[in-house]
């Protein structure tokens, strides 16, 4: 069953055409991964999905239900959570306030109830500290968690993206770029977090450049090239095909 | 006058301006906010008091003004907070969508049209003659002077301490890291479902309401109420106070607020001829802006920067 479908989706900037007519179908559960060279509309794609940029054309759906251009804030709480190719986070916090910061339907969130700081507030703040030094301790930071993101290197910081965006329990996670910039120690810790995510049965939709990284991890893999889906299939099928390769290598058209 | 009184009337305006330091610095501070208009809720605040609590302006020699409901202080005062927080609320419908820069501009020229407002539309404010006369609360109960001002002062700084630990309390709470998750990446806090405006929004209201407050704190602290009583120097003393204190401390503004305010007041021993009064009175304002350039430059952070909440 399809979570997730792009159908003919289109995002021009004025007469530059970043993404034209894309068309698919993320299957829950899976791993679909989504290359392509630099410019080939892979992130603008992410945004107009995950509801950063609004459609010039087409719809998305996601769990049948037309989302299309709704708000961002709220694809998120319907469980579409996206990280960025640049990991900022929340520069001036710590490790622990970034995680802290993310889970949806946080007792203490209004004004009100923040205020009077009620034993229901309290109770869940206590979990959500639990979880967040869960993560932290998964991706071997739990010592540094009252340190500052900001003073975090690129792939530290991806990583404690990526643990951060886990907090909202998301059903679809799309990952721009996880890999980029994470040492490889940290890299094997994040294929085998990405694999617990998916035997958890969470879908994912990865973008990535390192070939090796994203057909690995992948169930089914997606080509973009100039703004169009131009191949989809199984990744053996994907990283042996004619076409890839010269799009990759720079070949003729 | 004795030096005790002094410091008295002294620590008492120290304490109206921490109170507008702290509302600053949950707007700017911990949201991000860039608001220059926080002298126009001060305004909304004291003569939205003043126009409740008046009596009618027809047994008043020489008002102009239509309205005075002579209505009882807490009413007035609960009035004021309502009427800037829904100003607020007003202004902030279109400029909080908005970046920084809007906001800061929208809001500023929004306290240029309230100064203009309250000096012109004399029907409702008595004009450039303004209020004046006005009781402060419990003052009957003192026979003597430097006693009511004592307990004035107090009155303030229990206003003052109200508001510190109400905004402690926001800044460690969920909702105060949601503030502050915000400011440091608007995006980002949208991509974790956090309906960004909504909470700029809160903050703001709040802010509004408590300077609402402040204007009805100025109002039985001076006594009487006129234009120039509202300008913008008073926001960018406020912006100062909170700057040198360390934004995001919400100490710093408390103590920024006691540097600031007390310096400008304790100069005024300094004797001066008749010739040097005026080039004293504007070397003050050339040393504010001496300090600032120094801050900024050498303590970015301020006296007491940003600390985060270890856990």
């Amino acid at each position: 069953m399809a979570l997730l479908e792009i159908k003919n989706v289109s995002k021009h900037f004025g007469r530059l055409k970043a993404v034209s007519g894309a068309n698919m179908e993320i299957i829950k559960g899976k791993t679909t991964g989504l290359i392509g060279p630099n410019g080939a509309g892979k992130t603008t794609l992410f945004n107009v999905v995950a509801g950063f940029l609004p459609a010039t054309e087409g719809e998305v759906r996601y769990n049948g239900e037309n989302i299309t251009n709704l708000p961002a804030y709220r694809l998120a709480r319907k469980g579409i959570v996206r990280t960025f190719q640049t990991p900022h986070g929340f520069p001036e916090l710590t490790l622990m306030e970034n995680l802290m910061a993310a889970p949806k339907n946080q007792e203490g969130e209004t004004l009100w109830k923040s205020v009077l700081m009620n034993p229901a507030v309290k109770r869940q703040e206590k979990e959500n500290k639990e979880r967040a030094l869960h993560y932290l301790e998964e991706i071997g930071m739990i010592d540094r968690r009252n340190e500052k993101v900001g003073n975090l290197n690129a792939g530290e910081a991806r990583m404690v993206e990526l643990v951060r965006q886990l907090m909202l329990d998301p059903d679809l996670l799309l990952l721009d770029e996880p890999a980029a910039g994470v040492n490889p120690a940290h890299q094997e810790t994040l294929i085998e977090m990405l694999n617990n995510l998916k035997k958890k049965g969470i879908t994912l939709l990865v973008i990535d450049h390192n070939l090796g990284f994203i057909t690995t991890l992948s169930d089914k893999i997606y080509v973009m090239h100039q703004g169009q889906v131009v191949l989809e299939g199984l990744p053996k099928e994907v990283i042996s095909n004619q076409k890839v390769k010269e799009i990759y290598l720079g070949g003729k058209k | 006058m004795s030096i005790f009184m002094f410091v008295i009337a002294v620590m008492t305006i120290v304490g109206i301006y921490a109170m507008m330091a702290l509302c600053y610095n949950l707007t700017n501070g911990q949201t991000g906010i860039v608001d220059f208009g926080v002298i126009g809720w001060v305004a909304i605040g004291a003569y939205t008091y003043a126009i409740i609590t008046s009596p009618d302006p027809s047994t008043v020699a020489g008002a102009v003004n239509l309205y005075g409901f002579h209505l009882p202080m807490w009413i007035g005062l609960i009035a004021a907070m309502i009427t800037a927080a829904f100003g607020a609320f007003c202004i902030g419908l279109p400029t909080l969508r908005l970046r920084g820069e809007y906001l800061a501009i929208g809001a500023y020229a929004l306290s240029m049209v309230i100064t203009s407002f309250i000096t012109n539309e004399a029907w409702l404010t008595n004009g450039s003659r303004g209020f004046f006369g006005m009781p402060a609360p419990l003052r009957d109960r003192f026979t003597s002077v430097s006693a009511y001002a004592i307990f004035f002062l107090l009155l303030i700084w229990a206003f003052v301490l109200g508001s510190y630990f109400l905004f402690r309390r926001i800044e460690k709470s969920p909702y105060g890291r949601i503030l502050r998750s915000i400011r440091e990446n608007e995006e980002v806090s949208i991509s974790i479902g956090k309906n960004v405006w909504k909470y700029r929004m809160t903050a703001y209201v709040l802010a509004a309401a408590i300077l609402g407050l402040v204007g009805v704190l100025y109002a039985w602290y001076a006594s009487v109420l006129v234009p120039e009583m509202f300008t913008d120097i008073v926001t960018f003393t406020v912006v100062i106070c909170v700057i040198l204190g360390g934004t995001g401390n919400f100490k710093g503004s408390l103590l920024g607020a006691t540097v600031m305010i007390g310096a400008q007041e304790l100069t005024r021993f300094f004797q001066a001829n008749a010739d040097m009064a005026a080039t004293l009175a504007a070397t003050r304002i050339i040393a504010i802006g001496i300090l600032l350039v120094l801050i900024i430059r050498f303590k970015r952070r301020g006296i007491l920067p940003e600390k985060n909440i270890k856990m």
